[in-house]
């Protein structure tokens, strides 16, 4: 569903992506690991429009979507969900999943989405009068992805989820990744640092280094050691 | 023994009066100023809430909202109520253009911040101007809303200042109930908060930007017809209450709605007493003053969040 063709991608004068290619396949989970600076996280960018790629292609479903407005893509269904998370901090849980289901295909299905993200996050249903600000740093994580899911999109580009959160919200936080793939179908494109949770998790996992995918394999063919070793030094 | 020398009974301490009755009359006075000046920062404050820039051309916008009802409703003598919408109309659509033709294309630049002044401070030039050349240079008036005024007891009130009142009060609760209550003022709000978060959701934000552009030059000319029959309309009223409106807005907070409606109601019955006791000529010198002094003890304004 989703085919990346050669991409290159620059922050400046820097050179952060280099002529990156892979394919993802529907209702798939795929990993990024690799240590911090090595592109993981401007590849999820360049992907989900935030950052403009400077040659080679985005298709997704067969729709090239490189270098589109971001509204576009996240009409189109991918979502991105940042490490830095970017909630509306004076909005209210409910008036930031509101503007999760803000694009035109969304908007028709918002009650039944509001449904679904409280099944899965009834903390979310506890404060959805609080404003964003007050959330634990666990529950920003859970609004982040549960205003991700809003948007009814078919691809979930989701950046290091579990970075800064108690090793018990890590794991929860894993589980709901499964239980939103397994029930929904949703084709999910993790970035981690916790290397054998998202191993677990995964069916294809790649490496990179200095913006280079530098492995790739099954998940269950990649073992820690093997990418520790190497790779995260 | 409580009676007059004409004889008559007198409800109240006509000493107390003396003092009480100029001190109410400037409070209402106060209040109407309030209402005029709060519809007149507004739309300032939304653009710099949603846009993070100054517009320096609010004030031509205001100016314009009287002279397109002076020339409709005056010279074209088409119903009151139509110039004026007309002309908010046309000043929506107008803003609209101008954000897509001048500043869409200059806003993800580095420097937008200063580019935007360049373009605005340009484009009040250039609108004043126009005013000379189209309608030439003699102030115009445009006739109240309503003649007439209401009297309770020794007070009155006209009829014009409760109508400007009412529409003030009526169309910023329109705009609360608005940024509040619907998707679009849910997500004006978002950008004001989070513009990466904004787009990460799918808000078109060149769309959004345009859009509260028209919409505050709508409330900028809506304050213009209000204003008419107060100051006159001339072009170079339009740096005038550019003024007072930017002083509003800082006093208040950059970008937050809730410190320019409370500001201009402070400001507006400061300058209710400031003229009453000691002139008109010390009612900038005082506003500025005031803004300096609260600049000191909260150097964001009173509600502000960005300085």
């Amino acid at each position: 569903m989703l085919e990346v063709h050669q991409v290159n991608a620059f922050y400046g004068e820097f050179h952060a992506l280099k002529d990156i290619s892979f394919l993802v396949e529907e209702g798939e989970v795929v990993v990024f690991l690799g240590a911090n600076g090595h592109g993981k996280s401007t590849l999820l960018k360049t992907i989900c429009g935030l950052i403009p790629s400077s040659t080679g292609h985005i298709k997704f479903h067969g729709t090239t979507i490189s270098n589109l407005p971001m509204h576009k893509i996240v009409e189109i269904g991918v979502v991105y969900i940042p490490e830095e998370k970017h909630l509306f901090p004076d909005l209210t849980v409910k008036e930031n999943l509101l503007l999760g289901a803000y694009n035109k295909r969304a908007r028709k299905e918002r009650e039944n989405s509001y449904q679904f993200v409280y099944g899965l996050f009834p903390r979310l249903e506890e404060r959805q009068h609080q404003i964003a600000s007050t959330l634990s740093g666990g529950e920003r994580q859970m609004l982040a992805i549960g205003r991700g899911l809003m948007s009814h999109a078919r691809l979930m580009a989701i950046d290091e989820p579990s970075v800064g959160l108690a090793p018990i919200v890590k794991t929860e936080v894993f589980h709901k990744i499964i239980e939103i793939n397994q029930q929904q179908g949703l084709t999910i494109i993790l970035v981690e640092q916790e290397v054998e949770s998202s191993l677990a998790i995964s069916r294809k996992g790649f490496v990179m280094k200095d913006g280079r995918i530098v492995l790739e394999d099954e998940s269950k063919n990649l073992t820690i050691d093997l990418i520790q070793k190497q790779y995260l030094v | 023994m409580h009676e007059s020398v004409q004889g008559k009974a007198v409800p109240y301490d006509t000493g107390t009066m003396k003092i009480l009755f100029p001190f109410l009359n400037a409070i209402i006075s106060g209040v109407i100023l309030g209402a005029i000046y709060a519809m007149m920062s507004m739309g300032l404050t939304l653009i710099y809430g949603v846009g993070r820039m100054f517009n320096f051309a609010h004030g031509a916008f205001i100016f314009w909202g009287g002279y397109f009802t002076w020339f409709f409703y005056s010279q074209s003598h088409l119903d009151y109520f139509l110039s004026a919408i007309l002309g908010i109309v046309i000043l929506f659509c107008f803003a609209i253009l101008v954000d897509k033709f001048t500043l869409s294309p200059i806003r993800k630049k580095p420097d937008f911040g200063i580019t935007s002044v360049l373009v605005t401070l340009g484009l009040a030039i250039v609108l004043g101007n126009a005013g000379d050349v189209i309608f030439g240079t003699r102030i115009k008036t445009i006739n109240k809303i309503a003649e007439g005024f209401l009297r309770i007891g020794d007070f009155t009130i006209t009829y014009q200042d409760l109508a400007t009142i009412a529409i003030s009060v009526g169309i910023l609760l329109g705009l609360e109930i608005f940024l509040r209550k619907t998707t679009i003022g849910t997500a004006l709000r978002a950008i004001s908060q989070d513009t990466v978060g904004a787009q990460i959701v799918g808000i078109n934000l060149d769309r959004l930007f345009a859009f509260t552009m028209g919409l505050s030059a709508a409330l900028a000319g809506i304050s213009g017809v209000l204003l008419a029959p107060k100051f006159f309309i001339a072009p170079y009223v339009g740096w005038e209450t550019l003024f007072k409106a930017v002083i509003i807005v800082i006093f208040g907070g950059l970008g937050s709605v809730k410190g320019t409606l409370i500001s201009a109601f402070i400001l507006g019955t400061l300058e209710a007493f400031v003229s009453m006791y000691l002139g008109m000529f010390w009612v900038q010198p005082m506003w500025f003053i005031l803004m300096v002094g609260v600049l000191f003890v909260k150097p964001k304004g009173l509600f502000g969040e960005w300085a």
